[in-house]
């Protein structure tokens, strides 16, 4: 809301930098990298100009996923916080939803990394997008579905109550 | 070490040695594909496998053998049963349609919470029934998840036959007959009891003449020398809260008293009874459980009752009274002998009356309106009624409940079990000659009884 009263006279922003497992640098803005409660949990205690991060379990194509992801929930934030204090009317957060539903549609190796990062990272909500993707992706089929989903070997165990 | 808990049946999958939970996750990474094998365990387990709804596991069980090990795992149950508590899912609305349909219908309760038209035709799931092999079902108690039937006590000629069924899984597990005496039974019950995590099965004869009990796991019927208050039999079913089954007892022309059965010691005490004006003849009422608290239905008239609520349980003066429901209001006929029983209160607050063999009305408390509820359910579907319950859903095994008592039971030390084992030889000893006399007796009283229908 302080953000939002009046832009001009906000500060320059203080950026971080997060380098991934294969060694590239991602200049992400401060407040995106404190979305991973990993990185906010000791951001106080280190100086502002060593603030480097490097994350030895995060590639740099899941890390471009994964800061694409902060950064739309950030913004997506304050035009929500925004939209509510003018009291106009918003689909703020089911476009939102939406966005999310669209990022997590990704293969089962993606969404492995994404979910793993999430979890090293402590992002909440992204892990909790995760592994509701995969519950869903468990969810409603059919045994032979999922094994072939996860290329799970069929050891011809029998449903009795399958019509088939 | 002597093992005194036998399971008996005829399931060799089932017979195998139970494995640590961790060890069967451990497999289930190993067979289960690339993605499994790399997932951490506990996002496996509390993350993915716990939250996955009941319909969903259920069909997860046939992707291998391990995925159907995992989820039947007593452990897995409990884990996902917790959840289920935690979570405050709803429970459902169970009805059981015999044959030919020979199906569980299940209703969940947010389709009443979310009500916006008076027809249930979506949400509903419906779950293949297993052919028991005896008709004339009569539904002795709902715990866990766990259904038991039996064979009704009044229309069979000698019901001896018990079932412990998850709808849920399909699974069951029927009770021995051999060692089960008494064919005059008013009344049966399934209790459990938390702190030893047994399971109990208690059938009492009409009156006061004894009863009998069944611990799951074990393998025979004991018999009870307790004084066994007498049951009104209007009302034969039984309520479990705090351990305890509840019952409503009245002698004749007595004044209408409540029973109650601790399920962990199986001593029989008497309860305290809402402070109601009784009137002679009109000892109508019934016990339900709503929100965890013991509730007492008292049917004033032929179209009106109340409901008394115990606020705190086993507390004396603690009963209250909490609502009133009549026909005006209903604006529908009140069956009498049924509605009583059939109060449900649901998650919005608002309750879920049962007033005819298919015909439910969803009653606003505080309004005092009611509407119907048309449900997904056909006349042809209930011939007497339809059997039905409200049933938070698991996946606890019928078959496994003993063995998961026999982990308990290992842990008896020596000592405790050399003194064990000589008071059981003497039990085994006086049982036998027990079971003979009472043979005899249950004979010659069925013999009885056979003469005056004649």
């Amino acid at each position: 809301m302080k953000d939002s009263f009046n832009p001009s006279i906000e500060p320059p922003k203080k950026t971080v930098t997060l380098v991934s497992s294969d060694g590239y640098d991602f200049e992400v803005e401060e407040e995106v990298a404190l979305e991973s409660q990993v990185i906010k949990d000791g951001f106080e205690d280190k100086a502002v100009d060593d603030r480097e991060y490097l994350l030895f379990n995060v590639h740099s194509d899941t890390l471009e996923l994964i800061i694409k992801y902060c950064e739309k929930h950030v913004s997506s934030r304050k035009s929500i916080s925004a939209a509510a204090a003018s009291s106009s009317s918003s689909n703020g957060e089911e476009a939102l939803k939406e966005w999310d539903e669209h990022f997590i549609s990704v293969d089962t190796n993606t969404l492995y990394d994404i979910l793993m990062a999430a979890d090293y990272l402590n992002i909440k909500s992204l892990l909790d997008l995760a592994i509701q993707k995969v519950a869903d992706t468990i969810h409603g089929r059919s045994p032979e579905q999922i094994r072939k989903k996860f290329n799970i070997e069929n050891d011809s165990i029998i449903d009795p109550w399958a019509s088939e | 070490m002597r093992i005194r808990r036998v399971q008996h049946d005829d399931d060799d999958a089932v017979e195998e040695e139970l494995l640590n939970l961790d060890d069967l996750l451990r497999e289930l990474r190993e067979k289960s594909g690339e993605f499994f094998s790399k997932l951490p365990s506990d996002i496996i387990l509390d993350n993915i496998f716990s939250s996955l709804p009941l319909k969903s596991l259920s069909q997860c069980r046939w992707v291998c053998k391990t995925w159907y090990r995992f989820i039947h795992h007593p452990r897995f149950a409990e884990i996902h049963y917790q959840m289920a508590i935690q979570n405050r899912c709803s429970p459902c609305l169970g009805f059981f349609l015999e044959s030919p349909r020979n199906e569980l219908r299940l209703i969940d309760h947010q389709v009443f919470d979310n009500l916006k038209t008076s027809v249930v035709s979506s949400d509903v799931e419906t779950y293949p029934l297993v052919e028991f092999g005896f008709s004339d079902l009569q539904i002795i108690g709902v715990v866990n998840g766990l259904v038991c039937f039996g064979e009704h006590h009044h229309r069979s000629y000698l019901p001896r036959k018990y079932i412990i069924y998850n709808p849920i899984t399909g699974e069951h597990f029927q009770l021995p007959e051999d060692t089960c005496i008494f064919t005059d039974i008013d009344f049966a019950a399934l209790g459990f009891d938390s702190a030893a995590n047994e399971y109990k099965v208690i059938r009492i004869r009409d009156d006061h003449r004894g009863a009998e009990i069944f611990t799951l796991g074990t393998t025979r019927w004991r018999r009870v020398e307790d004084h066994v208050p007498k049951i009104q039999k209007t009302h034969p079913f039984s309520v479990l809260v705090n351990g305890n089954l509840h019952w409503i007892s009245s002698e004749q022309d007595g004044p209408l008293s409540i029973f109650a059965f601790n399920v962990a010691s199986e001593k029989f005490c008497e309860f305290e009874s809402p402070p109601f004006q009784q009137e002679q003849g009109r000892l109508k009422g019934a016990l339900r459980v709503i929100e965890e608290l013991l509730c007492f239905i008292d049917m004033k008239e032929f179209d009106e009752f109340e409901m008394w609520v115990m606020k705190d349980y086993g507390v004396q003066g603690s009963w209250a009274k909490e609502y009133k429901f009549n026909a005006q209001v209903l604006n529908c006929t009140l069956h009498n002998y049924m509605c009583g029983q059939n109060v449900f209160k649901l998650k919005n607050g608002e309750f879920l009356v049962k007033y005819g063999p298919k015909d439910f009305g969803y009653y606003d408390a505080k309004q005092r309106t009611c509407q119907p509820v048309l449900l997904p359910i056909t006349t042809d579907d209930c011939e007497y009624g339809l059997p039905h319950v409200f049933l938070l859903g698991s996946l606890f095994s019928p078959k496994n409940i003993g063995r998961l008592a026999s982990s308990t039971q290992t842990q008896i030390s020596d000592q405790e079990e050399e003194e064990e084992e000589k008071k059981s030889l003497k039990d085994e000893e006086g049982e036998e000659i027990d079971l003979q006399v009472l043979q005899e007796m249950s004979g010659g009283s069925y013999s009885q009884s056979f003469q005056v229908i004649s």
